[in-house]
């Protein structure tokens, strides 16, 4: 390295900030914290029981410690030293569920006892309530006039003005959330919303944007040639809003014509995004995976591996993707709502015992690199571009998508005999209790990090997957 | 302070946490700020660091140098809390902001903040990169090293380093060019 080393390389070795990062204050802070830490458990308790009282309470306490052992050096919480995001750096890397997992709703700062409480960066010093964020406005969409011919070409309307949305049905979809079924044809995606337009096809999409996340209040799916739209549950509105905000516009850019062989439906449809103003649209590509139409360009841009899965089971509802994004996500919620007294259990268990056939992660994803069909996923935030893929003929025996090797069918097995098919019962007798457990899905630990986990449906394992940690 | 202290202390006192402190504090803080491109977020996490080797220190056994160790508790932790940090602000705290002013403001107070330009391309380029190629660059950590610390295969580090090296190259053309 040192050899062809150019001249910024060598500038990286200084510090990156003008100012000294870590100060003497905080050295003394620290040492404060640690030196308290011998009330920490009684203080930790009585904290935890005020945000119960509160609704506040968030997964296993996490994160709002890591702000509040800092500020809340005079309140009732201040000794809380467990680094709750250090010690459980393991739980973060299954399933992707880094990605969101942690993301657990309802958390809010604590507030009362006079104590001040951190919510994050650039989120003020001092608690504040936060507002509720509203799912949708008016039912009513206004009232544009004019159908652009993208519009009519796109919803095969033969240039008839498709009429305003009327009465509508609400059904359940899956996630949770609810569909509303307009009872009319389609209507264009010009009477959506205002085309998302991108002048530069560079740098974060973010910067374009022309609204904040924090002003979103849903999103609706538009299937064509369909006349349901669909509402996307407000617990994964982060999903799209993620991706969206961190598309980085060059890495994601769709080059070449698109996959080779496509695993699911191919349709399109128009991604409406309400703010509390108006609303916006964007395409996207079920069989691309890409969004599209910014400002009338014909450049598409890929998105993450979690939009595909979500968008599988909005619009693809029967296939084996949506059927694993339904179990995953109701793991999530459930990891979300997990009670404290379901602590992790800290015991590993030996690589060779979760292998699945044989094969550990990297075993498998080898058997996937001769494929190149798939569909391409980039995932702007963490700088991967990779394909979601599967094998088996009849039926997916096996998927890849994102950090996740799913195996669907019993056809692999671990050398215990764990595999889909089996009891809770049969899991524990062959294999052990899992290091973290909720009703859908049980985790184990090698190492550091929670690679091996299982995904029940009615009592038996229905997905088995083997995490790579990010 | 030597490295064999610290693989069989089963414990820390006050005056251990500050040598720990004073011989790796600005390293800890420098990489969760690089990671989380945030000031606050960097004290946050660089707090929580240190705590955890003060309560955990028994647990290391001197496998790495006490200093990798301390920056995996800080990579993961930054991790963590950049992603926290996001969902808060989007979702949960639901404050209004300038959607159109925000990221560029973000940008210039970073901006004038940083002792070298460089550090804006670094801090520009995607998550995965961005922390490989530091981990070499600055840390001056081998490939296995940073294959052990994240996680991942020695083959991975060198393609994720190939990609950092390629972005950070474009960017240094777009500026010599822009000039």
């Amino acid at each position: 390295m040192p050899d062809r080393e150019p001249e910024w390389y060598r500038r990286l070795r200084g510090n990156p900030l003008q100012e000294p990062g870590f100060t003497e204050e905080q050295m003394d802070r620290i040492e404060r914290l640690a030196g308290e830490r011998s009330g920490a458990s009684r203080r930790r308790t009585e904290s935890r029981n005020v945000r119960r009282s509160s609704g506040m309470e968030r997964e296993g306490g996490e994160r709002s410690e890591m702000g509040r052992s800092r500020n809340e050096t005079n309140g009732p919480a201040a000794n809380e030293t467990e680094s709750a995001t250090g010690d459980r750096v393991g739980e973060s890397h299954g399933y992707g569920e880094s990605r969101r997992g942690k993301w657990s709703g309802g958390m809010e700062p604590v507030a009362g006892s006079g104590d001040k409480v951190r919510t994050g960066a650039g989120d003020g010093r001092t608690g504040r309530r936060p507002r509720r964020i509203r799912l949708r406005a008016a039912a009513a969409i206004a009232l544009a006039s004019v159908l652009l011919a993208l519009g009519v070409w796109r919803f095969g309307s033969g240039g008839a003005d498709p009429a305003a949305p009327g009465p509508s049905a609400t059904q359940t979809v899956p996630g949770g959330g609810t569909a509303t079924t307009p009872v009319q044809t389609p209507t264009p995606q010009s009477r959506l919303g205002e085309p998302i337009a991108v002048l530069q096809l560079k740098g974060m999409l973010a910067e374009q944007l022309p609204f904040s996340a924090e002003d979103v209040t849903g999103f609706e799916i538009y299937a064509a040639r369909s006349t349901q739209a669909l509402t996307v549950p407000k617990e994964r509105t982060y999903v799209l809003l993620q991706n969206l905000y961190n598309l980085d516009l060059k890495a994601a850019g769709m080059t070449g014509v698109g996959p080779d062989h496509y695993l699911g439906s191919s349709e399109s449809a128009t991604l409406r995004i309400q703010t509390k103003t108006k609303s916006y649209t964007l395409d996207y590509d079920l069989a691309t995976n890409t969004y599209g139409a910014f400002g009338g360009t014909v450049f598409r841009f890929y998105a993450d591996d979690q939009v595909w899965l979500l968008m599988q089971g909005l619009l693809n509802a029967g296939s084996i993707w949506a059927e694993y994004d339904r179990l995953s996500e109701q793991s999530r919620i459930e990891a979300e709502t997990r009670s404290n007294a379901d602590e992790p259990v800290s015991k590993a268990y030996s690589p060779e015992r979760l292998q699945v056939a044989g094969s550990d992660y990297n075993g498998w994803e080898k058997q996937f690199l001769p494929l190149s069909s798939g569909i391409r996923i980039n995932d702007s935030y963490m700088g991967t571009s990779s394909l979601i893929q599967q094998l088996g003929n009849d039926e997916p025996e096996v998927l890849r998508v994102g950090n996740a090797i799913v195996f669907a069918t019993d056809a692999n097995k671990t050398s215990d005999g764990v595999g889909v098919g089996l009891t809770r019962d049969e899991v524990i007798r062959k294999l052990g209790e899992p290091n973290v457990k909720t009703n859908t899905r049980w985790d184990y630990r090698i190492g550091d990090y929670l690679k091996f986990h299982l995904l029940f449906e009615d009592d038996k394992v229905r997905f088995m997957t083997l995490t790579m940690p990010f | 302070m030597t490295e064999t202290h610290w693989a069989y202390a089963e414990r820390m006192d006050a005056a251990g946490l500050r040598d720990l402190m004073l011989a790796y504090g600005q390293d800890v803080w420098n990489l969760a700020f690089i990671l989380t491109r945030s000031r606050d977020l960097a004290d946050d996490v660089s707090q929580d660091v240190f705590l955890k080797a003060y309560r955990t220190i028994g647990t290391f056994r001197g496998g790495s140098s006490i200093r990798t160790w301390l920056l995996a508790i800080a990579r993961n932790t930054s991790l963590n809390a950049k992603r926290t940090a996001f969902m808060r602000r989007t979702i949960l705290m639901g404050r209004v902001a300038d959607s159109r002013s925000s990221p560029s403001a973000e940008q210039e107070a970073l901006a004038r903040r940083v002792s070298d330009e460089i550090w804006m391309q670094v801090l520009a380029i995607p998550y995965k990169l961005r922390e490989t190629l530091i981990l070499q660059a600055k840390y001056e950590m081998s490939i296995r090293e940073i294959a052990e610390l994240l996680g991942i295969s020695e083959g991975t580090v060198k393609s994720r380093l190939a990609r950092a090296r390629r972005r950070m190259m474009d960017a240094r053309e777009e500026v010599e060019q822009d000039a």
